[in-house]
């Protein structure tokens, strides 16, 4: 099997540290970081799932963030494969390229960010729900369960990226962050049992959804296509037209 | 009033968390030792099944029997972290349909519920699936995010005292003291802690950790390798309906599908690489079920060990998917247990199991209160 040397440039807690690193070019960015960890069992880095479900692996590389267990190795072939790591920033660091995510889990906790969805298949799902239910009204309720159609885990993993990204959140330390305003519109999108008015309140203030200032860093980064911007911007205009809103009490 | 037990346990898997919980509720004072992140072994990249058990009726009505059972607790404790959209067994050739019969029997002997559909259902409920196939089998799998689930037991762990420390890797057991020697990667410090029950819950590293303090712990640990897709091409996890095989099931999460799995034996269960002839032996059986699964990309390929038991040199898919708690005092290490084998869906049985017999060592006459504790929301978990 052909090899690679990767050269790993790693933000350490106190200084930088070098590694090299010979592994499959069809290898992600973790296997290399795990790796480098098997050099230095000192090193301090999370990973869980290895595929982008747990979210718990987000870094820095070459200056913008990602989940190294998805990000093939193969697209820092141009940068003669060579990789700076650094920990996620805007989060307590607690060692090495390990943040703490207890202030962010909080911060999530208080919105409520809503943890289940209606899935959204590839193919035309509603049919598939029809479907269920046309099946279960004919028969015995033997199964329990599926009788409110198919449903999935929210798509945002949690995974920390867009608070990293996002300009505004290193400048600001009250500012909501782009993973809880969007989570927001999707209570806006879906409600289900998240009041929604409730929902908006938290969000619906100054460092909240009109302190973004549009850099869309958090939808360029995000790992799992929640498009963190685009919730905020329809939030934003959402609220425009509903009357008693901020805006319109400006204008009054 | 005297001081309460004190137990260790090695490993934040889904075997050692679902076990902090479990001693937790029962009164013991709990410090887990985890060597990385949580679920950072086998538990983290699994395929992330809540099985029905369906799979394992026929060759493993056991483990199937212990599955539909965890199956309906943890929807029932946790269903946060499930996704709980039910399976599909789908026939596509005479092969499947002569397993059929036995199948649908093993089901009902194990208590799983079974729908027949017809074939256009099945059609319309899961519009990519092969259009030729010809039986589908509605059964109460489901899909779960491992880590979250981890987090969620030690959370509720932490809310009865119990304290978890992770990136911290056991160097050295003096089983006659039962004392534990530990590295801290965060502290950067060597301590020592004193237990009056060690539990080794280290998975398909159980050997490693026995052998620290000159136990032999027999496990065989197989690995499987899945890929991730960046589609979610069904709603229902998708199942071939033969006997168990590579790359025989499709497990929708999130957005994404895991297409899994293959085995084979590995010594050493870290940094496991998947051998690329995997990768297309799972595609090629995963496009019996799904025609146009190729056309999605791949997100990334990962392998995990299974922490299988030894049963007489058979190993990989014949092995039995249950669990043994070894009680290593005949080898002079009183109240040193070792679990081998076991899956996360059951998790929490093991605990029960495991945790019945480290009371009865430490003479606490508690009763497990699991199975129908709603644990805390894996938000709650506040430490590293």
């Amino acid at each position: 099997m052909s090899t690679v040397s990767i050269q790993l440039h790693i933000k350490r807690t106190t200084q930088w540290q070098d590694f090299q690193v010979s592994i499959s070019p069809d290898a992600y960015v973790l296997d290399a970081l795990e790796a480098a960890g098997a050099q230095d069992e000192s090193l301090l880095f999370r990973h869980a799932c290895h595929h982008a479900s747990c979210g718990s692996c987000g870094l820095r590389i070459n200056g913008r963030e990602y989940l190294p267990c998805i990000t093939p190795l193969a697209n820092f072939e141009k940068s003669n494969w060579r990789l700076r790591l650094e920990p996620l920033r805007n989060f307590p660091l607690i060692g090495d390229l390990l943040v703490d995510f207890k202030p962010f889990m909080n911060r999530l906790d208080l919105i409520g960010l809503p943890l289940m969805r209606s899935a959204q298949q590839t193919v035309d799902h509603q049919t598939g729900m029809n479907e269920i239910k046309r099946i279960q009204e004919s028969q015995d309720q033997d199964l329990p369960i599926l009788a409110t159609g198919f449903n999935s885990l929210e798509n945002c993993i949690e995974c920390g990226l867009c608070m990293s990204a996002c300009p505004i959140v290193g400048s600001d330390p009250h500012f909501s962050g782009p993973a809880l305003l969007a989570a927001a519109g999707r209570i806006a999108a879906e409600p289900r049992r998240q009041p929604l008015t409730e929902a908006l309140k938290k969000v619906d203030h100054d460092h909240g959804l009109w302190r973004c200032h549009g850099a869309y860093e958090c939808t360029e980064v995000c790992p799992a296509g929640v498009d963190p911007a685009r919730e905020i911007m329809s939030l934003r205009s959402r609220l425009l037209r509903r009357p008693g809103s901020i805006r319109e009490i400006d204008k009054g | 009033m005297t001081r309460a037990a004190h137990a260790i346990v090695i490993g934040a898997g889904s075997t050692g968390s679902a076990l902090a919980h479990d001693l937790a509720l029962r009164g013991v004072h709990v410090t887990v030792l985890e060597r990385a992140g949580v679920a950072s072994g086998s538990t983290g990249h699994n395929q992330a099944q809540l099985h029905s058990g369906a799979r394992y009726a026929v060759n493993d009505p056991e483990s199937a029997r212990e599955c539909i059972r965890e199956n309906w607790i943890l929807r029932h404790i946790q269903p946060e972290v499930l996704e709980l959209n039910d399976g599909l067994f789908v026939a596509i050739d005479e092969q499947g349909m002569t397993y059929r019969k036995t199948f649908l029997e093993a089901c009902k002997a194990c208590d799983i519920p079974v729908r027949e559909l017809s074939v256009e259902d099945a059609l319309r409920m899961e519009p990519l699936l092969n259009p030729h196939i010809l039986s589908a089998i509605q059964i109460p799998d489901g899909v779960f995010d491992p880590y979250r689930l981890c987090l969620s037991f030690l959370a509720t762990a932490c809310q009865h005292g119990a304290k978890v420390q992770t990136f911290c890797e056991v160097k050295n057991l003096d089983i006659s003291n039962r004392i534990v020697k530990f590295h801290s990667r965060i502290t950067n410090k060597t301590e020592v802690l004193q237990g009056d029950v060690i539990i080794n819950a280290a998975g398909p590293w159980a050997a490693f950790v026995g052998a620290l303090g000159g136990l032999q712990v027999d496990l065989e640990p197989s690995a499987g390798a899945m890929i991730t897709i960046d589609r979610r091409m069904c709603n229902m996890v998708i199942n071939l309906l033969a006997p168990p095989g590579d790359g025989d099931i499709i497990v929708p999460q999130r957005q994404t599908c895991i297409l899994g799995t293959t085995s084979w034996k590995v010594e050493n269960p870290d940094h496991i690489t998947v051998p690329p002839e995997h990768i297309e032996a799972i595609y090629k059986v995963a496009e019996t079920m799904i025609p146009s699964i190729r056309q999605t990309h791949a997100r990334g390929a990962m392998a995990a060990a299974r922490p299988l038991m030894v049963m007489d040199g058979t190993g990989g898919r014949a092995t039995t998917r249950g669990f043994t708690c070894t009680d290593h005092s005949a080898e002079g290490a009183h109240g040193f247990f070792s679990v081998v084998g076991g899956k996360t869906t059951t998790a929490r049985l093991m605990a029960e199991k495991v945790a019945d017999r480290v009371c009865a060592f430490l003479g606490i006459e508690a009763t497990c209160r699991t199975q129908d504790f709603p644990l805390l929301s894996y938000r709650k978990w506040l430490q590293v």
